[in-house]
C-alpha cells in the first residue's frame, strides 16, 4: 500500500470523479473532490492537496486556466492533467515550463496513476 | 483552388485576345474600305478636272482667239495629269490619302493614261504653233480644230468613268465583305461567351461541391473528435469501477473474470476512441524513453492474440525516446490488422527488432504475419485516411499511424512476399527536438 496522500480531484463529470474518489480512497488516500475550475482553486488553497488530478475541459473556468491559479497560489504545487485530448502541443509545453507534473489519457490505468502520484505527490 | 483560379484567368486571357484580334480586323477592314472610298473619289475628280480643262479652253480661244501659255486650261491640264499620275502611284495629295492602284485596275488605268496623253498633245499643240502669245494684238484667225479636242476631251472622261465605275463596285464589294466579316466575328464574340460562361459555371459548381465536402469532412471531424472525447469520461468511469469490483470481490474468479472482461473492452474502446483523436486532433506529444519491447508487450495486452495465432517478439531490446502512448497506438493497430488479415487460420506474426551500428540511424521494427498479399492496386493507398477493405472500421487505423509515425519524424510503409509493415523510429535523443518537428507535423 502505497503512503497515503492528500488528492484534489477536479472533474465535472460526477461518474468519474465518484468512482475515482473511491478508488484512490481504497489505496488510503484521503481525496478532495471539486467539480469545477472555481471550486478547485478555492478547495486548493483550503486543504493544500498534495497533489491535484485536474481535468482540462471544465464548464467556466477551464482546467488549464485552473492550473495557472494553483501554480501561481503555490509555485510547489503538483498537478496532473487527465485529459490528454483536451489540450494542444503549444498549452502543454507552456504548461510543462510552469512545472506540469504530468499527463494521465482517459480512462486512466491505474497503474500508471499510482506511479504519477509515487513520483509526484509531495512528500 | 490555384487550378481553378488558372483556367477562369486563361479563358479570360483567350477572350480578351479574340475581342482585341476582331477589334483590330475590323479597323484593318475599315481603313482598307477607306482607301478604296478615297481612290473612287479621286478617279471621279478626273472628269471634273477633264472638264474644266475644256471650258478654260473655249473660253481662252473665244475670249483671245487663242491659248494661253500658263493659262486656265494649261494650268488645269497640268492638274488632270498629276491627278491621273497620283491615282496609280499613291501617297497623300491635298490631305487625302490612297493607296497605290492595284495591279487589277491597270488596263483600265493605261487606257485612260494613253488617252490622256493624246489630249494634252492635242491641247498643247494649239499652243505650240507660233502665233502671237502677248494677247495684245488682234487674234489672227487660227484653224483651231475644237471639235476635236473636245471629242478626245469627252473619250478620255468615258475612259476615266470607265476606270470609276470599277473601282466604285469594287468598294461596294469591299463594303458587303466588311458587313459579313463583322456579322461573322460578332456571332464568334458571342459563341465564346456563352461557352466562357458555361465553363465557369461548371468550374464553380464543381468547386462548390468540392467545399461542400471539405466542409462535411471538417463538421464530421469535429464531431467524431468531441464524440470521442466525450466518451472518454464513462470509460473511465466503467475502468475504475471494474478495477474497484475485482479488488474488492471475495469471489475472485467469477468476478476477477468479469472484471477482466470489462477492463479489455474499455481498452479496445479507448484504444479505437486513440485512433480517430489522433487523426483528427492535435494531441500533445509527450515524449519518455522507452524500451521496445516493453512497448510491444503492452499493445500485445491489448490487443489480446486469439490462440490459434502466435506472435513472437525480438529478443534483442533498445531504448528510444519517444510519445510510448501513440507508439503502442501504432503497433497495436500493426498488430490488430495481422490478426484480421490471418483470420481464423492458423498463422503467426513475428516481429524483428533491427538497429543500425551507425550514429543516429533510427531503430527499424518490421511486423511480418502469414495472411494473405496485400494487393498490388491497394498497395499505396491502404495508408490514406477512410480506405479500407474490411467490413467493419473506420479505415482510420493505417492513416493515424502514419500521422503518428510523421509526428516522430520516422515513417511507415509496408510490403508484400510475406506481408510486412516496416516501421523506422528515430531515437529521439532530445525531447524539444521531437517536440518541434511534432508541431511542424501538426
Amino acid at each position: 500500500m502505497p503512503d497515503p496522500k492528500k488528492i484534489l480531484i477536479v472533474d465535472d463529470d460526477y461518474g468519474f470523479l465518484e468512482s475515482l474518489q473511491l478508488l484512490l480512497m481504497d489505496d488510503g488516500h484521503e481525496t478532495i473532490p471539486a467539480s469545477n475550475g472555481k471550486e478547485a482553486i478555492k478547495k486548493y488553497i483550503e486543504f493544500e492537496p498534495d497533489i491535484v488530478l485536474l481535468d482540462i475541459r471544465m464548464p467556466g473556468i477551464g482546467g488549464y486556466e485552473t492550473f495557472l491559479h494553483i501554480i501561481e497560489h503555490d509555485p510547489n504545487a503538483r498537478v496532473v492533467f487527465t485529459s490528454a485530448y483536451a489540450i494542444g502541443n503549444a498549452q502543454y509545453r507552456e504548461a510543462k515550463n510552469k512545472r506540469l507534473s504530468g499527463i494521465l489519457s482517459k480512462p486512466i490505468e491505474f497503474a500508471n496513476l499510482r506511479r504519477m502520484i509515487t513520483t509526484h505527490a509531495k512528500k | 483552388m490555384s487550378k481553378i483560379k488558372h483556367k477562369i484567368a486563361a479563358i479570360v486571357t483567350a477572350q480578351i485576345i479574340l475581342i482585341i484580334a476582331s477589334f483590330l480586323t475590323i479597323v484593318y477592314f475599315e481603313s482598307q474600305a477607306y482607301h478604296a472610298g478615297n481612290i473612287v473619289n479621286v478617279a471621279g475628280k478626273n472628269r471634273a478636272l477633264a472638264t474644266t480643262v475644256h471650258a478654260e479652253l473655249v473660253y481662252e480661244i473665244l475670249h483671245y482667239g487663242q491659248l494661253q501659255d500658263g493659262g486656265g486650261a494649261m494650268s488645269a491640264l497640268g492638274d488632270l495629269e498629276d491627278n491621273i499620275l497620283f491615282l496609280k502611284e499613291g501617297g497623300t495629295m491635298h490631305g487625302i490619302e490612297i493607296s497605290p492602284l492595284s495591279q487589277q485596275f491597270h488596263v483600265e488605268w493605261d487606257a485612260v493614261w494613253g488617252k490622256f496623253g493624246q489630249y494634252e498633245g492635242m491641247v498643247t499643240g494649239v499652243v505650240s504653233d507660233g502665233s502671237v502669245r502677248d494677247g495684245s494684238g488682234p487674234a489672227a484667225p487660227l484653224e483651231i480644230d475644237v471639235d476635236g479636242i473636245k471629242r478626245t476631251g469627252d473619250e478620255l472622261v468615258a475612259l476615266s468613268d470607265v476606270l470609276t465605275d470599277r473601282l466604285g463596285r469594287d468598294v461596294d464589294a469591299h463594303s458587303t465583305n466588311l458587313i459579313l466579316l463583322q456579322a461573322i466575328l460578332g456571332i464568334v464574340n458571342v459563341i465564346v461567351h456563352i461557352f466562357m460562361i458555361i465553363l465557369i459555371w461548371r468550374i464553380l459548381n464543381k468547386h462548390a461541391e468540392q467545399r461542400i465536402r471539405m466542409e462535411k469532412f471538417a463538421t464530421m471531424g469535429k464531431f467524431a473528435a468531441m464524440m470521442a472525447h466525450n466518451m472518454k469520461n464513462p470509460l473511465g468511469t466503467i475502468l475504475n469501477s471494474a478495477t474497484l469490483i475485482r479488488r474488492r470481490s471475495d469471489d475472485a474468479d467469477t468476478v476477477g473474470l468479469a472484471s477482466d472482461k470489462i477492463e479489455r473492452a474499455v481498452r479496445h474502446m479507448s484504444h479505437q476512441i486513440d485512433g480517430v483523436m489522433n487523426y483528427v486532433r492535435d494531441v500533445p506529444f509527450v515524449t519518455t524513453t522507452e524500451s521496445v519491447q516493453k512497448m510491444l508487450r503492452r499493445s500485445l495486452d491489448l490487443v489480446s492474440v486469439p490462440e490459434h495465432i502466435s506472435a513472437s517478439l525480438p529478443e534483442n531490446d533498445t531504448l528510444v525516446t519517444c510519445d510510448s502512448g501513440k507508439m503502442e497506438i501504432v503497433f497495436a493497430n500493426l498488430l490488430l490488422n495481422a490478426i484480421q488479415a490471418i483470420g481464423n487460420d492458423r498463422g503467426h506474426i513475428t516481429i524483428r527488432l533491427t538497429e543500425d551500428a551507425e550514429d543516429g540511424a533510427p531503430v527499424i521494427l518490421e511486423f511480418e504475419n502469414s495472411g494473405p498479399a496485400i494487393p498490388e492496386k491497394d498497395i499505396h493507398s491502404i495508408f490514406e485516411p477512410l480506405f479500407t477493405t474490411k467490413m467493419s472500421g473506420a479505415g482510420l487505423g493505417l492513416a493515424s499511424c502514419r500521422s503518428v509515425m510523421g509526428q516522430h519524424g520516422g515513417s511507415i510503409t509496408a510490403g508484400n512476399d510475406p506481408v510486412r509493415f516496416t516501421l523506422r523510429i528515430p531515437r529521439g535523443t532530445e525531447e524539444s527536438k521531437t517536440a518541434e518537428r511534432s508541431d511542424r507535423d501538426a
